[in-house]
């Protein structure tokens, strides 16, 4: 049978063998249609419509040509493409917002990618197309690259410069109508090699001249992150969203079925029961259930608000790296996730109470911006290390040796609190800034 | 104050660590396994799951990150040479005076979790000398195994299950790890027929 060509806007005709075609048309994959690949976006970057699904398209054919540039075997060929097509498979509605819903709910990580490899194992329009040992060799490729254990075929599907980043940085930025994503792939793509510095290990990784193509590449993602993914607006709807469906879900208005997965053992395992009732949970599903409650609930109004684009408002912002004397040892405690997400609620009422406006639509949030240029390194290369090679004189080095821009002298990462709430008119200035100011320094 | 109404936040485990630990460790990898430790010695789940290098938890991860980046640690960072010949780096954590008056405050408001924590950690470096990483790491991951097994787990089917993980184990630090986890009371001796 020959392959099947799909057009795309990214990198032109995408080929599909028919085995990948066929597994295109599972139910569970033609859902991702309906998942949005930035869930709200669209309402400050009015291009951003595309989903879940074409970016799979995409990361299957860049994961095609990266087996095909490191001159995988036929075997690891075809499952890293599989890998790579149903990575997203899981994602629940409106793509990575559900997942801390999901995770929060479940109090245990990677819930998404638990329900990504179950329904590789068991969904058996997937297992018809593509073979249950291709599906399970795909499964276990998502999940060995979940839990840390680098090989090159793991890089390409979950690794520092895997295929999915590849793809959505052009995708998205495409999308979005910025040029902050662009890269170089095609010089990515031939400057890619194999490198194995025993014969136990293997890592993707790219010749010495590739430096500037793998400089290039994080720059795109550094400022893919600060200009589109870390909008301030788009937080907005990223938190209004996450709002609806926590209150939906408690409220019984989305089926708790569907969001509350089974743990063992501190492992997320979706069952069957679970995945048929979370396969069911689309954007479009989610705010139709939102929106058609009869009674006046916080999950309906936001949803209406997001509905109209009447989005809640950052009005104040500290950068707490730049108050450090002044915070002294709060900084710590501000910086502790866990211990916020028990005293947030606490401050956001008292703030709504001093604007007159109902909790759920003011949120005080703690974010970190990562530094591009700072891994997570340990005593040996870590997860997020990418390798260079020099031939066959030297050894493998990190990329932060070579690169002239992206030094790892710097500091970690930058970090701000803000306040958003609803727009106001009659809001002296600076009252934002004092709120937030007096919330941050009274924990 | 009953200890059920107690509860540390991973960042709060990991101060309370490097204090029990004398106030400084050394390597991510070191504080990454004694808080596993730790998290079950206080019944809590820090989030550590089966990684390449044993068993691991961003969470701990971010909130030694974040403690060293508040200045409630001091991060110093030394460089290797590694099996490529390159430097890699290790980095080392000791409490900071701002530090050490958070832990005096955490354990003004969670004394049982807060000693059990010092126990562990004192019982883990009698057991292991210096806290050392590898035989930690080793402990750590035979631990997980068997926990992940139901806890009914034979020594001799522990570097096959180890395989599954993506771990080298060998029946040599299977003995070596028995060894400690007997020692915390979470193994029992083999028999000596």
């Amino acid at each position: 049978m020959h392959p099947f060509r799909v057009r795309d806007p990214i990198h032109g005709l995408i080929e599909m063998q028919p085995p990948e075609r066929a597994a295109m048309d599972a139910g569970c994959m033609q859902r991702l249609r309906s998942i949005s690949q930035l869930a709200m976006t669209h309402l400050v970057y009015p291009g951003v419509r595309h989903s879940r699904f074409e970016h799979s398209l995409g990361v299957c054919h860049v994961a095609r040509r990266l087996a095909t540039e490191l001159e995988l075997g036929a075997d690891d060929a075809e499952i890293v493409r599989a890998a790579a097509l149903l990575h997203d498979v899981g994602h629940g509605p409106f793509s990575h917002v559900s997942e801390k819903v999901l995770d929060d709910r479940a109090g245990v990580g990677g819930v998404h990618e638990a329900i990504s490899v179950a329904i590789i194992r068991t969904d058996p329009q997937l297992r018809a197309a593509l073979g249950a040992s291709l599906c399970d060799a795909a499964a276990e490729l998502i999940e060995d690259g979940a839990h840390g254990r680098r090989s090159v075929l793991t890089d390409i599907v979950s690794g520092p410069t895997d295929a999915d980043k590849l793809d959505y940085l052009l995708r998205d930025s495409y999308y979005a109508g910025v040029a902050y994503g662009h890269y170089d792939l095609d010089r990515l793509i031939d400057t890619a090699t194999t490198i194995r510095p025993s014969d136990t290990e293997s890592y993707l990784g790219f010749d010495s001249e590739g430096v500037w193509a793998v400089e290039g590449l994080l720059l795109a993602r550094h400022h893919m992150h600060r200009q589109v993914y870390g909008h301030k607006t788009r937080i907005a709807t990223d938190i209004m969203i996450e709002r609806a469906l926590a209150v939906g879900i408690d409220d019984g208005v989305l089926p708790v079925a569907a969001y509350d997965v089974p743990v063992v053992r501190g492992q997320a395992q979706p069952d069957e029961d679970f995945i048929a009732s979370y396969l069911t949970q689309t954007d479009g599903e989610v705010m139709s259930r939102l929106l058609a409650q009869e009674h006046d609930t916080a999950s309906r109004e936001l949803a209406q608000l997001l509905q109209s684009r009447k989005l809640l408002r950052r009005n104040a912002r500290v950068a707490l790296h730049e108050r450090r004397s002044e915070l002294g040892i709060k900084l710590g405690r501000l910086l502790d996730a866990e211990r916020m997400r028990t005293i947030v609620p606490g401050l956001e009422a008292q703030i709504a109470e001093e604007l007159g406006c109902p909790p759920h639509l003011v949120a005080l949030l703690v974010d970190q911006t990562a530094n591009p240029t700072y891994g997570l390194p340990g005593s040996e290369i870590n997860a997020k290390d990418i390798m260079l090679s020099y031939g066959d004189s030297s050894m493998p080095d990190t990329f932060e040796r070579e690169s002239e821009i992206f030094r790892e002298e710097a500091g970690p990462e930058k970090s701000y609190a803000s306040l958003y709430f609803p727009k106001r008119d009659d809001i002296p200035d600076g009252r934002a800034e004092e709120l937030l100011w007096t919330a941050l320094t009274s924990i | 104050m009953d200890s059920t109404d107690e509860h540390l936040t991973v960042r709060e485990v990991v101060l309370l660590v490097v204090d029990a630990a004398g106030g400084k460790l050394e390597t991510r990898t070191t504080v990454q396994k004694l808080t596993y430790f730790a998290g079950l010695a206080i019944d809590e789940n820090l989030g550590h799951h089966a990684h390449y290098y044993g068993p691991y938890s961003r969470p701990v991860e971010s909130a030694l990150v974040n403690s060293a980046f508040a200045g409630d640690l001091a991060e110093s960072v030394e460089s290797l040479h590694s099996w490529s010949g390159a430097d890699v780096r290790k980095f080392n954590y000791s409490l900071s005076d701002q530090g050490r008056a958070e832990v005096a405050r955490i354990r003004l408001e969670q004394p049982t979790l807060s000693a059990n924590i010092d126990n562990i950690v004192e019982r883990l470096g009698k057991l292991v000398p210096g806290w050392a990483q590898h035989p930690l790491s080793l402990a750590a991951k035979v631990d997980y195994i068997a926990s992940q097994e139901g806890g009914e787990v034979s020594a001799s089917t522990i570097p096959g299950l180890a395989r599954g993980f993506g771990w080298n184990v060998s029946p040599d630090d299977v003995e070596q790890s028995v060894a400690v986890l007997v020692g915390l009371g979470r193994a029992q001796a083999p028999s000596s027929a």
